[in-house]
């Protein structure tokens, strides 16, 4: 009809849809790539802070076997006759004790609410 | 001109139609290929594909520690590498790759270099092919696998890399890469105490790390825990594609068993011990501390003895618990159950008085003969000096028939249902194959047959006024986090004889540690001590095998509020052989430094300027 009335008018709508549906898709492609990239990024972070994680673990044990080992009496004992303290049981005379007012114990030492399953053995 | 228009558009459709044609026969071909690929080839192919990107990782758990009672560490499991190798892959670089492992795997290098090298064999289609796995050393802990690894990329093969080829580059790699650690995780035991408690903790062993001995055996399912998995995709770099994870079960580790055992106890025993084997130089030395009211087992230790780290090492006599394992006649420790069951039935008290017949005994065609000829004594002067005619007599008004219903009350001849694998349950000849003699054999510790815990477990029911419990050496299982996931219970087996006898049969107890009495070495300075002395010839093909003795001592302390039942004995020991001489001195060593580890409260003499009431643990 426009056309037929001669009217020049440059038409901007269709064109502005064109670039709008353009510009959407474009941003969803972008987006869907932005967000797998994100995703992967996030795995390897996961990972890393897996093996980290594993690795502290094991780092936490290898200190609690050491520890463990230091507090041995039989270590303790050779560390004593390394050192040579001349350190000896102590005779019950010289032992004081001291009563103390016991406080109430508490509730239950259980962490978690499920049952204790009780045996004997 | 029109008929040249026409020639040129007939050519063109027959162009067109012949393009067409191949249009058509290159897409039916596509379509071909592409049902191949889908629908006929599809399982096949899509299996391998799944096969280059799906990966399915087993988690292995951890084997769950072994503690003693208070949390220190008995049994631990760490996580170690199998390290192996692809002989096909290593060509002629087989001596350097054997020297560079050597020292790191403590290997012979022409031992390394021999495996190194590619074996052929023919597979199962006929054709020859080169093994591609072999395995150089297992159990190495991860820090040495990661030495290795370093010290193998930076490995110099003699050969000048820069003015290689990209694939003769990618070969060197590929030869670096020939040893590699397997995938599948391995578990190390490791008992930071080497020989401390071996008996009782055992030992695991075989491909699947199973336990073999001890509480390892005993507790193996609990222990162990249950595997994980994941599933998940790798990239073409064989890395892990963590957002494709399609399943993700974590392992559950094995839970930690804590045990009642105390180290410290447990040391000093096994300390002792270890003085004993030197002065006595015994076949053997067996020793037991437990709690009388509770029945947990302190401390339990043998001699000879192994390290479960690396059992192998040992003779298989070494592994055995003789507190559980072996069975031998206890001699005079036994009369104290024959002058409870008489003192139960009150059919005599302490003070009935019999004739010891001034040391020589006949009966049934037999003799029976004191160590010193005594002529009148009261039924405490019978424990007193361990007279073995004394306690025939006493067990004759009791009769044959209480006296076995006393022997098996006690718990002898049946198992004492301790946690631990191979225990017996000791000889206790029924009535009807009892001789005219066993009457005064049985009350003093012959023809019977006993096990060092039926023994310590029988005193400490005399302790534990007249109730016989089940020894326990489980305290409870916990998770990781140290939730109690079970908690185990003393349990009473039954009561006895009535605590009134209990404290009679202490009473006389008492006075064997006493001036007069048989073991004057097993007397501590701050607590009174209760106890009992047995030497026994031990029994062999034929009769008594002379020259040949078990001596042993069982007591409790302090005496009338008992908090420590100790049991010794020493399987052949040389020189001194009696019960009073050789087990009651390591009695007393075993309970005054015990007794100070544990802050027993002294009966005999007051701590310090500040006495209270409070109770050692």
């Amino acid at each position: 009809m426009n056309r037929k009335k001669g009217n020049k008018a440059v038409r901007f709508g269709p064109a502005l849809k064109a670039v709008l549906i353009c510009v959407v898709t474009c941003g969803l492609g972008l987006g869907y790539v932005w967000q797998k990239q994100q995703i992967n990024s996030l795995g390897q972070q996961i990972k890393e802070n897996e093996i980290k994680l594993e690795e502290l673990r094991r780092e936490n044990k290898r200190r609690g076997d050491n520890l463990a080992y230091l507090m041995s009496p039989q270590e303790l004992d050779t560390r004593l006759r390394q050192l040579n303290l001349d350190l000896m049981v102590p005779r019950p005379e010289q032992i004081v004790v001291l009563q103390e007012q016991r406080e109430p114990a508490p509730q239950s030492p259980m962490v978690g609410t499920e049952p204790i399953r009780t045996a004997s053995r | 001109m029109e008929d040249n228009g026409k020639s040129l558009q007939r050519s063109a459709k027959r162009w067109l139609y012949c393009f067409g044609v191949i249009m058509l026969l290159s897409f039916s071909l596509l379509g071909y290929r592409l049902v191949d690929l889908q629908v006929i080839r599809h399982a096949q192919l899509s299996d391998a594909a799944r096969g280059n990107t799906v990966r399915t990782i087993v988690r292995e758990p951890r084997r769950g520690n072994i503690l003693d009672a208070r949390g220190n560490l008995l049994a631990t499991s760490l996580f170690v590498k199998t390290i192996c190798a692809d002989p096909g892959l290593i060509g002629p670089y087989g001596p350097q790759l054997a020297a560079a492992l050597a020292p790191h795997l403590e290997l012979e290098q022409a031992w390394i270099a021999s495996k190194l090298e590619p074996k052929l064999f023919q597979g199962d289609a006929g054709q020859m092919r080169t093994n591609r796995y072999v395995v150089l050393k297992r159990k190495v802990p991860r820090e040495k696998w990661e030495e290795i690894s370093a010290d193998l990329k930076a490995l110099d093969l003699g050969v000048d890399e820069s003015s290689l080829t990209r694939k003769q580059r990618q070969m060197l790699t590929s030869v670096r890469r020939s040893i590699f650690a397997d995938r599948k995780e391995d578990q190390l035991r490791v008992y930071p105490g080497n020989r401390l408690a071996s008996h009782v903790l055992g030992f695991v062993g075989g491909t699947d790390h199973d336990g073999k001995e001890g509480i390892e055996a005993v507790l193996d399912s609990h222990l162990t825990g249950t595997r994980g998995w994941r599933v998940t995709e790798t990239d073409s770099r064989k890395r892990e594609v963590v957002s494709l994870r399609h399943q993700d079960v974590a392992a559950r580790n094995g839970l930690n068993a804590r045990l009642t055992i105390d180290l410290g106890v447990q040391h000093i025993v096994e300390a002792e011990l270890d003085q004993a084997m030197e002065r006595h130089q015994p076949q053997g030395v067996t020793a037991v501390v437990v709690r009388p009211a509770t029945g947990e087992i302190l401390a339990m230790a043998n001699r000879p003895d192994f390290d479960p780290n690396r059992p192998g090492e040992f003779p298989a006599a070494n592994r055995r618990n003789r507190a559980v394992t072996d069975t031998a006649e206890p001699g005079s420790t036994f009369k104290a159950v024959t002058v409870a069951g008489a003192l139960n039935e009150r059919l005599v008290s302490l003070q009935s008085r019999f004739d010891c017949e001034n040391g020589i005994f006949y009966h049934g065609g037999r003799s029976l003969r004191d160590h010193h000829p005594y002529d009148r004594l009261s039924v405490m002067e019978i424990i007193t000096k361990s007279s073995n005619i004394g306690s025939a007599k006493v067990a004759m008004l009791l009769g044959e028939g209480h006296l076995h219903h006393y022997i098996r009350r006690f718990g002898f001849g049946e198992r004492t249902r301790v946690s631990l694998p191979g225990e017996v349950s000791g000889t206790v000849h029924p009535l009807k194959r009892w001789n005219k003699l066993s009457i005064t054999r049985v009350p003093m510790g012959h023809e019977v047959a006993t096990t060092p815990i039926q023994m310590v477990m029988m005193a400490s029911a005399i302790a534990h006024g007249g109730k016989l419990m089940r020894p326990m050496l489980l305290r409870q299982l916990e998770d990781e986090t140290g939730r109690v996931v079970v908690q185990y219970h003393p349990e009473a087996v039954r009561q006895v004889v009535t605590p009134e006898t209990a404290r009679r049969v202490t009473m006389a107890l008492k006075t064997v540690v006493e001036p007069g009495g048989t073991a004057r070495r097993a007397a501590l300075e701050y607590y009174s001590v209760a106890g009992k002395t047995g030497t026994a010839q031990k029994a062999g093909r034929g009769g008594y095998i002379p020259g040949k003795y078990y001596s042993s001592f069982v007591g409790f302390f302090p005496a009338d509020k008992p908090a420590l039942c100790i049991y010794v004995a020493l399987d052949e020991p040389t020189g001194d052989y009696y019960g009073g001489l050789t087990a009651a001195p390591i009695f007393k060593a075993i309970a005054e430094r015990s007794a100070s580890y544990l802050g027993i409260k002294p009966d005999l003499v007051e701590q310090g300027s500040m006495v209270s009431n409070n109770e050692g643990p």
